[in-house]
Formats: structure tokens, C-alpha cells, sequence
């Protein structure tokens, strides 16, 4: 698989999630439900995540970035588990 | 540490994963079904990162596992648009 | 609106959704005795058909009329007594603040799973335009 289809697949992968982040965001901002707050930033951490790979991978391959993916990864998915724990019945 | 906080990740995705496959149980609705087998591909594919280890070479599958998560959830958003029309 | 009280909050939140429903549920209630048919209580309160039956139904789910001896047809029968006293205390309010009451329904906490699932649609508007 070449260097250029991972580089695509990384930033078809970021751009999904902050669609996604977009429309929950947007979501929230119409009908308050906070779920959609506290996913909305996970999807941009996620995306953040992609991006970072793509950067860590491709752009600087020499260098590893695990310690910028890492946090942010962590970050993200620990918010989406704060909302559906605190938010849903 | 590194191992802590990356197992740390796949059990979020993990339970993530299990919540998406409540909200499908409750409300049948195919978004949440696609959301919880993207949430699992992701669990995989932190799990595979860890069996391969630190090293810089990939294998290809690992790319395909993360393509196939983020495509189930672009999957879910097309779906739920296409039924509206 | 301030001044219903909590207990009272949550029960309007929990079995009425909508403004439609509240007048499904106080038309049955002041009429005990009566069997109602889908089509007079369409008729009775000038709504469509299939928002009766939707509105019948869910309070049916919710414990407060009972399906009567025909097929199509509904009774004003909570199932239990506390039940019957949250529907008078919502018949009063509906006498002496109807404003309050409505505005009450609508501020109900947004359903999160179906929030989160509504987010993905792209074209809401097309949506709000059907109904």
C-alpha cells in the first residue's frame, strides 16, 4: 500500500470524524440534548487523532508523535464516556 | 505508561462500542448498530497496534481496520439520509 | 411555571409528549364512562386520524386509558392511584394555568439517544415541512 493511499485513508478518516463533530455540535446547538456536546468533542479529538497520524506516518515518519496522539486520543474517547455515562438514563 | 493509557483508549472505545449497541437495542434505529461495529473496529485496531508494537512499519491490514471504522460510520450518516427521501 | 410542582413535572414529562396528547387524555377523563371510538375523539378535537390513534396508543402505553370493548375503542382507566391523582392535578392546571401547562410540555429534557441519532440528518428543514 503505497505512502499516498495511507495518507488518504488518514485524511478521509479525520475529515468523517469532524463531519461528524460538525453535526453533533450543530445537534446540540438544537435541541440542548448534552450528549451530543460531549460527543461533538470527542468526534474533533478523533479527528485531531487522524490528523496527527497522517503527520506522524507520512509528513514526519522519522519522528513519532505518540506522545501528541496519545493524550489526545485519550482525551477524546474519555469524553464521549463522560457524556453517555452522566447524560443517558 | 504508554501501554496504560493505550489499553486505556481501546477499553474506552470498547465500552463506547456497548453503549451504541444499548441505544440500538432500545431504539432500532441502524445508526447506532453501524456506530457500535465502528467503535469495535476501533477497539481491534488499537488492539492490533499493540500486537504489532512500536514499530514504524505497519502492516496494511492495520489501515484497512481504521478505513472500514470511519466507512461504517460514514455508512450510518449516508443511511440515515437516504431513508428521509 | 416555576411554581408546578416537581413530582408533578416529571409525570407530565414522563407520559405526555405532546400538546395533543394532553387534550387526547383530558377529553377521556372527563367523560369516564364513556368508550371512546378513534374517530370521535378525532372528530371531538378536529385532530387527524393517525395523531389519535398515536396519541390513544401511547397513553394506553402508559397506564392511563384502557383499550375498551371494541377494537378501536378507549376508556379513561389509570392503573394505579397515584396515576389518577397526577391526572387531576394536570386537569387543574389545565383549568387554572393552560399556558404554564403547554410551555411545560415542550421544555421536556430532549430524549439524548434520539437526539443523537436526529443530529445526522443533514435536511431538517425538509423534514419539519412534511409534518
Amino acid at each position: 500500500m503505497s505512502q499516498l493511499t495511507v495518507g488518504v485513508v488518514y485524511i478521509l478518516c479525520a475529515l468523517t470524524a469532524l463531519a461528524c463533530a460538525v453535526l453533533l455540535l450543530r445537534g446540540y446547538h438544537d435541541s440542548r440534548a448534552r450528549l451530543l456536546f460531549w460527543s461533538g468533542l470527542c468526534f474533533i479529538f478523533l479527528a485531531l487523532d487522524n490528523v496527527f497520524l497522517f503527520y506522524d506516518v507520512i509528513v514526519v515518519p522519522d519522528i513519532p508523535l505518540t506522545i501528541w496522539r496519545t493524550p489526545t486520543a485519550l482525551l477524546g474517547v474519555g469524553l464521549l464516556l463522560y457524556g453517555l455515562i452522566w447524560e443517558t438514563k | 505508561m504508554e501501554e496504560f493509557f493505550r489499553g486505556a483508549i481501546a477499553m474506552g472505545y470498547a465500552v463506547s462500542g456497548v453503549y451504541f449497541l444499548r441505544f440500538w437495542k432500545q431504539t432500532r434505529d441502524r445508526l447506532f448498530g453501524l456506530f457500535a461495529t465502528a467503535f469495535l473496529l476501533l477497539t481491534v485496531n488499537r488492539l492490533l497496534i499493540t500486537l504489532v508494537g512500536q514499530a514504524s512499519e505497519v502492516p496494511t491490514y492495520l489501515y484497512l481496520v481504521r478505513l472500514a471504522a470511519f466507512l461504517m460510520i460514514l455508512w450510518a450518516v449516508v443511511d440515515k439520509n437516504r431513508r428521509r427521501n | 411555571m416555576n411554581d408546578i410542582p416537581n413530582d408533578l413535572t416529571k409525570f407530565i414529562h414522563a407520559n405526555l409528549t405532546s400538546v395533543d396528547q394532553l387534550r387526547v387524555l383530558l377529553l377521556l377523563f372527563r367523560s369516564p364512562a364513556k368508550e371512546w371510538e378513534v374517530m370521535e375523539v378525532s372528530s371531538a378535537l378536529y385532530l387527524q386520524p393517525d395523531i389519535a390513534i398515536a396519541a390513544l396508543a401511547q397513553l394506553q402505553a402508559c397506564g392511563l386509558i384502557v383499550a375498551g370493548s371494541s377494537s378501536r375503542s378507549y376508556r379513561y382507566q389509570p392503573d394505579t392511584k397515584k396515576n389518577a391523582e397526577f391526572v387531576q392535578r394536570v386537569a387543574q392546571v389545565d383549568r387554572e394555568r393552560p399556558v404554564s401547562l403547554i410551555n411545560l410540555i415542550y421544555a421536556r429534557p430532549p430524549d439524548q439517544a434520539q437526539a443523537f441519532a436526529d443530529a445526522f440528518k443533514l435536511t431538517k428543514k425538509e423534514e419539519e415541512e412534511k409534518q
